[in-house]
């Protein structure tokens, strides 16, 4: 075991991040264009856009609109399908020195095991999305059924070893969906994904994203990721990823004493590139000056 | 990979007001000095909004650089009001293809704050010998200046205003000149003058590009918001773009 003089280190699912922070998926692509920023392996991980076993065109533009502390969006999933990406992106990503997270989605439990089984060797970990709103007309039939998550992370246990993390919605099925996923063989929790939301336009009197709807994202559904992940801390012993709304070192912090493990930077990358590289910095130096290491912030809201 | 994405801070230093809405901006830029191509756009982080607010400068020169804000809320507002320093990722997307110098006249056609790219053109296209048409055009008088800034730089230039108060009556796609004599053409503004001028040079074979003002966050390929159709298939406006080849805009 080596000395962390960062205080940031973490040991999960058999793996050593660098750091508990990584970039949620949909805000990074694979990674890329903000190599163009900053060295990714500054990063405790970079979680991909979802992919899909086939290319999906996404939704109707206008796919994005700002709302008072936050953002919605309807991309609808775009990507080019698995095989691109094992292809060009995720060779390329998995030589950057950070962790790689691939997001996987399907229409189906076979669709996103279809995915999963080409990941090996290509990820560290698999986020499988269970609750983007931005598609199946918001309705989320894995997130809002415990039975349904349960059979896509069965499914896609049967054909991968890698270590996966089931995403949640942050509806009144929480608990319940996270229950079915972990005795399905999940080996963490990932929340929370977007919530639906709207915006009308005063001209037209018509929805301003084309597709009506959209994930609600940023500094709005802070406070949100904070009681979904202290209610998850509180009911399973599972790992968690958290987030939603983290913009600060003190956000991620919130979500760690909350109960997550890890934390990943969303929507504020699109405000500032930088965000997360800075937030590890700050989080270091915070973490200094309190005299704690990361790991005793874990959880810590729920200790005397 | 060598990290080329940057902030770079741009300081006010004049405010030219056109109406209560619209705005021509001066800053200094010294670390942007060279940097820009007519066309190319900048996302500018305004403190106290989650969103950048994409803009494609109307000038480089040295180290100053100029926006043409219009104001469409608060944010853009802030922008107008003053303040002094506002950061701006870039320069990001695709430029115009310029003709080749002496090449012959250039036709730019635009309406509102699509005049910004292509004052940044007109002044490239000058600067190489080629002799510029441009045709401006808003609702109202407001923008008569922006019209006299084309001729400024050596342009044949001509407004037009909805409602009369300026310049010719109509839109500046209203009588379109003789293409026969034209090398190529420039459109931005509202999609249906940018379609009009692409139908208009399609039907008499001459080159046109426009520019998609797509809504979109990130401004560097990884959101995937800005999502245009061309004859190619999806593309984004950010990184394929914002400049596209007319005829390959699927309107």
């Amino acid at each position: 075991m080596t000395a962390d003089p960062t205080g940031l280190e973490v040991e999960l699912f058999g793996l050593r991040f660098a750091n508990p922070v990584l970039t949620a998926s949909g805000t990074f692509n694979f990674g890329r264009e903000y190599a163009q920023a900053f060295p990714l392996r500054r990063l405790g991980g970079v979680i991909t856009k979802g992919t899909s076993p086939r290319p999906r065109l996404g939704n109707a533009a206008p796919r994005i609109a700002e709302t008072p502390a936050g953002l919605l969006n309807s991309i609808g999933l775009e990507n080019k399908g698995v095989d691109a990406y094992l292809q060009g992106e995720l060779p390329w990503l998995r030589e950057q020195g950070t962790r790689v997270v691939v997001n996987v989605f399907g229409d189906t439990p076979a669709e996103f095991a279809e995915v999963a089984a080409k990941l090996a060797g290509h990820a560290d970990l698999l986020e499988l999305n269970l609750s983007c709103p931005n598609v199946h007309g918001g309705s989320l039939p894995f997130a809002s059924d415990p039975a349904a998550a349960a059979e896509v992370v069965a499914r896609c246990a049967d054909v991968t070893d890698l270590p996966l993390l089931a995403k949640l919605a942050p509806n009144s099925e929480l608990l319940r969906v996270a229950e079915a996923c972990e005795q399905a063989g999940a080996s963490g929790l990932s929340a929370i994904n977007t919530l639906l939301g709207m915006r009308i336009d005063l001209q037209t009197r018509r929805p301003v994203l084309g597709t009506g709807m959209g994930g609600l994202s940023g500094p709005a559904i802070l406070p949100l990721a904070v009681r979904c992940i202290y209610q998850l801390r509180q009911s399973s012993s599972l790992p968690i990823l958290g987030m939603g709304g983290v913009r600060s070192w003190r956000d991620a912090a919130e979500l760690a004493m909350a109960g997550a493990d890890l934390v990943a930077v969303g929507t504020a990358t699109f405000n500032d590139p930088w965000a997360a590289p800075r937030l590890i910095q700050e989080l270091a130096e915070g973490l200094g000056q309190l005299g704690l290491s990361w790991t005793e912030l874990v959880g810590a809201a729920h200790r005397d | 990979m060598a990290e080329q994405l940057q902030d770079h801070p741009l300081e006010l230093l004049s405010c030219l007001q056109l109406s209560a809405a619209k705005a021509l901006l001066r800053y200094r830029a010294p670390s942007l000095a060279g940097a820009l191509q007519p066309g190319q756009f900048l996302n500018l982080k305004i403190p106290g909004y989650l969103l950048r607010r994409p803009m494609a400068p109307a000038s480089q020169e040295g180290e100053s650089l100029e926006l043409l804000v219009f104001s469409r809320g608060p944010a853009t507002l802030e922008l107008m009001g003053g303040r002094r320093e506002v950061m701006a990722l870039g320069p990001l997307g695709r430029p115009f293809p310029l003709p080749p110098p002496g090449a012959g006249p250039a036709l730019l056609v635009s309406g509102g704050s699509g005049a910004a790219p292509l004052l940044f053109l007109a002044a490239r296209l000058r600067a190489i010998g080629v002799p510029v048409l441009a045709r401006h055009g808003s609702r109202d008088g407001s923008e008569f200046s922006l019209a006299q800034r084309f001729a400024s730089l050596g342009c044949s230039a001509e407004y037009f205003s909805e409602d009369g108060s300026a310049g010719t009556q109509g839109r500046p796609t209203d009588r379109l000149p003789e293409l026969s004599g034209v090398s190529c053409a420039y459109a931005v503004g509202p999609r249906p003058l940018m379609h009009q001028v692409a139908s208009a040079c399609q039907r008499a074979g001459v080159p046109a590009w426009i520019s998609l003002e797509e809504p979109m966050a990130c401004g560097v390929g990884a959101c995937l918001s800005c999502a245009v159709q061309t004859a190619q298939g999806q593309r984004h406006a950010c990184v394929d773009g914002p400049v596209f080849p007319a005829a390959e805009v699927v309107w």
